[in-house]
């Protein structure tokens, strides 16, 4: 399964700055670090004395990459955390929240369509607590909402304005543009228009970050090929792939040849971008109505743009096409790291971890806040009320000719 | 002056030393052990921790492979704890002579080791690191056997039995009466105080010192003191033991030790049981052969280099060099009979996979000379308790009959469930409880009993952990706890030297950055 050998473990120097940057160590002592649980415990695993045996506390790493972002050997810690929680999760046994939890666009296609009910019972608390006693699943934590029609049946029946001339680029929504907002990919599908870009959507199936964190590997290099296979049709003309989902580019850039070791994945990765990577390179003073936002905002930095590699695009698209009122809160990670703060025993742990941007987000005070990664998103909401962004939506809300 | 009194004095405190302890304890024969400095500090901790087959001896040394089987077998029966069960293989390669093969069968056969030819390409797919130039594999029923816990069960099943030992003495003179040694002058190496054993027997069982302690006796032993250096790797790359096909030469084995590897050995004659030192010569020459099982051996971690002394009687043969030639049998020498002086043995020769046979030679030796003892029980009487391999026997597998206190601390005390020394998973407890016993002195003797700093930071991370968790619970406390630090790190700063570059490299200087800024200690290279 994984392309990563036991070499990778010789380049570990023991200098313990991938636990230093783990923000799950800092709130949670049963968390051994990712330098315990990983090269440590693979190199140990080789040793008669431990085969067989998982480390304690390996459930907890959150697949955050701030280790592998801090790594100045280039270990691919947490890659190797998630095979030994993957390996041991599969011995055994995961339950039916891991297995509906690793595949939203199954309950997305599914509550997409009953969206009002189920936005309605998700909130309430007596439902909660069953589904915290039954499933395990976070009673505090809100639901990220469903939308009540999916971006794909949005975009099928859209006209899109562009001219003859214009040139293509592919969309990938991911699964929360798909179904909790769409208002994601609407906007950038706006921008592109504006910007005469046509937009193409093909079938795809969820990126498997989803269920690489909830430690279905298998399932993960299915849809990955799959995904792969789709995307082949286009990046072979030399098309651009855009995602507006960190964890979604992330997991093509990284995971796909990396983790689940997918030859294939190197075929088109030179083709993938961040949505705002992408449009940062463009001209747009002449499609936006107005460069001032209105009022003061905060922008939190999803730990899995920062394992992208691809810099905080979003946030300089905001300060450098409009006027710079956006204030990074740089308060690291949010805890949430996708449905890992859904779990009901991970709740403490995703809520400490969230202190950081609860004391940053009081300090700069702001009217609302953006972020690219939906669930970190939800997060957000969760400590501080305040709506949140996606940077593309606010760029969005300032082109001429909005309808 | 302290005043001591035994039956049978044993010099030295390695296998033989110590399986001697144990096989005169269990007989009933008063026994004290005195060892200069920590138990297997020297040979018995410095191999590469293979339990041979035999198979290896089978063409040149019939009797020496029957031998190797047989106490292979008994080791794996009597001490679970310190073998494990690897197995090993004898690869051929497309170089190698296909004729020494046959004779090797036929010696193989002729011992009574178990061989089986498995297929070439599955044991490259389960190594695809390994040369594509390999011709034929055999498994053998090799094992490795760790030489501290070994040699510490030994003694500390002998105290159940009423064995004593004394570490951290060394032997400086003998009195005589009438031709025979009566007494032992000892000096502690910790603290210069002089003890005095009398006793009716003294067994020189100091391998590689063996010449230096029949010296003081007035009399003459010869023994050829061969360095053998290894490599230690970064992690396992085999599950079982790995040798070549072809008469026993430099640098042919790699052995899966614990979390490490062990490639060796070379084969050079010094004149000193004290030079130890590995040179990047050595090293160099290791890999040369290294690669012809393992083309990019080099990119592979290597931990530290170090060497350690093979004791080889030369008997008659007193001018042999060619150390590869000299049988690895074992002599009892009785220095009455050699030399007319009564009251001295010397046991010497042989190798560790041996060591209990050599006990019971010797004992059944005493028991004649004296008419007393009770046959040898050592083969059938467990010398460790079977433990499972799981992480929950992890502590009985390394501590046996000294586990259950730290069984309790682990149970009963949350903070030290901690782990320490993070190369080779040692807990706090462990550390702690170490610490406190009676012939723990320092980090090294720590290390020794523990495996501290053994693994992929030569202790860059444990080093100061382990003595701030360790100071409390020494008996005998430093007087410079810093000097401590530096004297463990310089040890393990001089095993890394010669392989110093690649990861090592890097790991060396962060270890040096680290106690630089924060202990000011330039790592292990203050001393150098």
């Amino acid at each position: 399964m994984l392309n990563i050998n036991e070499e990778t473990l010789n380049q570990c120097a023991k200098c313990s700055t991938c636990t230093v940057n783990c923000p799950v160590v800092k709130v949670n002592p049963a968390f051994p670090g990712p330098k315990a649980s990983g090269p440590d415990w693979l190199r140990l695993s080789l040793n008669g004395e431990t085969k067989n045996e998982f480390p304690e506390g390996i459930e907890y790493c959150s697949n955050c990459k701030n280790c592998e972002i801090a790594c100045p050997s280039g270990v691919p810690v947490a890659a190797l955390n998630q095979l030994t929680r993957a390996a041991k999760l599969k011995k055994e046994g995961s339950g039916l929240r891991e297995k509906l939890f690793a595949n939203p666009r199954f309950l997305g296609k599914i509550a997409v369509n009953f969206s009002g009910i189920i936005n309605f019972f998700t909130r309430i608390k007596i439902l909660r607590l069953i589904g915290k006693s039954f499933f395990g699943i976070s009673a505090n934590i809100p639901f990220p909402p469903y939308a009540p029609i999916s971006f794909s049946r949005w975009f099928k029946g859209y006209q899109q304005k562009v001219t003859k001339a214009a040139k293509k680029v592919v969309y990938f929504p991911g699964c929360f543009a798909e179904y909790n907002k769409p208002e994601t990919g609407k906007a950038l599908v706006k921008i592109l228009n504006a910007l005469d870009y046509e937009v193409v959507v093909p079938e795809f199936k969820c990126c498997g970050q989803p269920a690489i964190g909830n430690g279905r590997l298998e399932e993960a290099k299915q849809f990955a090929f799959h995904n792969i296979n789709e995307l082949k049709k286009y990046v072979k003309d030399g098309m651009p792939v855009l995602f507006s989902c960190p964890s979604c580019l992330l997991t093509f850039k990284e995971e796909y040849g990396g983790l689940l070791g997918i030859e294939e994945a190197k075929e088109v990765v030179p083709y993938l971008y961040d949505a705002g990577e992408f449009l940062g390179c463009l001209e747009f003073e002449d499609i936006l109505e107005s460069k001032a936002l209105r009022g003061k905002y905060a922008y939190h930095e999803p730990c899995h743009l920062k394992a992208a590699g691809v810099g905080t695009p979003g946030l300089d698209l905001l300060n450098e096409v409009m006027v710079d009122t956006v204030m990074p809160l740089d308060a690291g990670c949010c805890g949430l790291s996708g449905s890992y703060g859904l779990k009901a025993e991970k709740e403490p742990i995703t809520m400490a971890i969230g202190e950081n941007l609860k004391v940053a987000i009081k300090k700069i005070n702001p009217e609302a806040l953006v972020t690219e990664c939906g669930m970190c998103g939800v997060q957000l909401h969760n400590v501080s009320g305040l709506r949140v962004y996606h940077p593309l939506e606010l760029l969005a809300s300032n082109l001429k000719e909005n309808d | 002056m302290k005043k001591l009194k035994t039956t049978v004095l044993i010099i030295g405190g390695g296998a033989t030393g110590t399986g001697l302890l144990r096989d005169l304890a269990l007989r009933g024969i008063d026994a004290l052990l005195v060892e200069q400095k920590d138990i297997a500090h020297g040979a018995s901790s410095r191999f590469h921790g293979l339990l041979h087959s035999g198979a290896r001896y089978a063409v040149k040394d019939p009797n020496a492979a029957k031998e190797c089987i047989e106490e292979n077998l008994i080791l794996k029966k009597i001490a679970p704890s310190c073998v494990e069960e690897t197995g090993g293989y004898f690869v051929e390669l497309a170089s190698d002579d296909p004729e020494f093969t046959s004779k090797w069968l036929a010696g193989c056969q002729e011992a009574g080791i178990k061989v089986e030819e498995i297929d070439p390409k599955g044991f490259k797919n389960k190594y695809p690191f390994l040369t594509s130039e390999i011709r034929r594999v055999f498994t053998v029923p090799d094992g490795t056997i760790d030489g501290f816990r070994l040699a510490w069960a030994n003694v500390w099943q002998a105290k159940e039995f009423g064995g004593k030992y004394l570490t951290y003495h060394q032997v400086v003179g003998f009195e005589q009466q009438n031709g025979r040694l009566t007494a032992a002058k000892l000096r502690s190496t910790l603290t210069g105080e002089e003890v005095v054993v009398e006793f009716s027997l003294a067994v020189n069982a100091a391998g590689a010192w063996a010449s230096k302690v029949a010296e003081l006796a007035g009399v003459k032993v010869g023994v050829l003191q061969n360095k053998g250096t290894l490599i230690a790797f970064n992690h396992r790359l085999f599950t079982g033991v790995v040798n070549r096909l072809r008469p026993p030469s430099d640098g042919d084995i790699w052995v899966p030790h614990h979390t490490i590897t062990i490639l060796g050995t070379t084969s050079v004659n010094v004149e000193s049981p004290e030079d130890l030192k590995p040179t990047a010569q050595e090293v160099e020459r290791l890999l040369t052969i290294g690669r012809e099982l393992i083309p990019d051996v080099d990119n592979y971690r290597m931990l530290r280099a170090f060497a350690g002394i093979r004791p080889l009687y030369l008997g008659n043969n007193a001018n042999a060099q060619d150390s590869r030639s000299i049988s690895r049998d074992f002599v009892i020498i009785d220095h009455e009979k050699n030399d007319g002086l009564k009251g001295l043995i010397s046991l010497v020769g042989g190798k560790l996979t041996t060591y209990r046979l050599m006990a019971e030679k010797t004992g059944d030796y005493i028991t004649r000379m004296f008419g007393i003892g009770n046959p040898c029980k050592t083969a059938e009487l467990p010398l460790t308790p079977e433990a499972k391999v799981n992480l929950e026997n992890r502590i009985v597998r390394r501590y046996f009959v000294r586990a259950s206190r730290i069984k309790d601390r682990l149970d009963n005390i949350k903070e030290e469930k901690q782990i320490l020394c993070e190369c080779e998973g040692i807990t706090v407890a462990e550390l702690k409880e170490v610490a406190s016993w009676e012939d723990t002195h320092n980090l090294e003797d720590l290390r020794r009993k523990t495996r501290l700093g053994m693994g992929t930071c030569q202790g860059l991370n444990c080093a100061y952990k382990s003595l701030m968790a360790a100071f409390s619970e020494l008996r005998q406390k430093p007087q410079s706890p810093i000097n401590q630090l530096k004297e463990f790190l310089s040890h393990r700063y001089s095993g890394q030297k010669p392989v110093l570059f690649g990861e090592a490299l890097r790991e060396a200087e962060l270890t040096a950055g680290l106690y630089g800024c924060n202990f000011g200690l330039f790592g292990g290279t203050a001393n150098e």
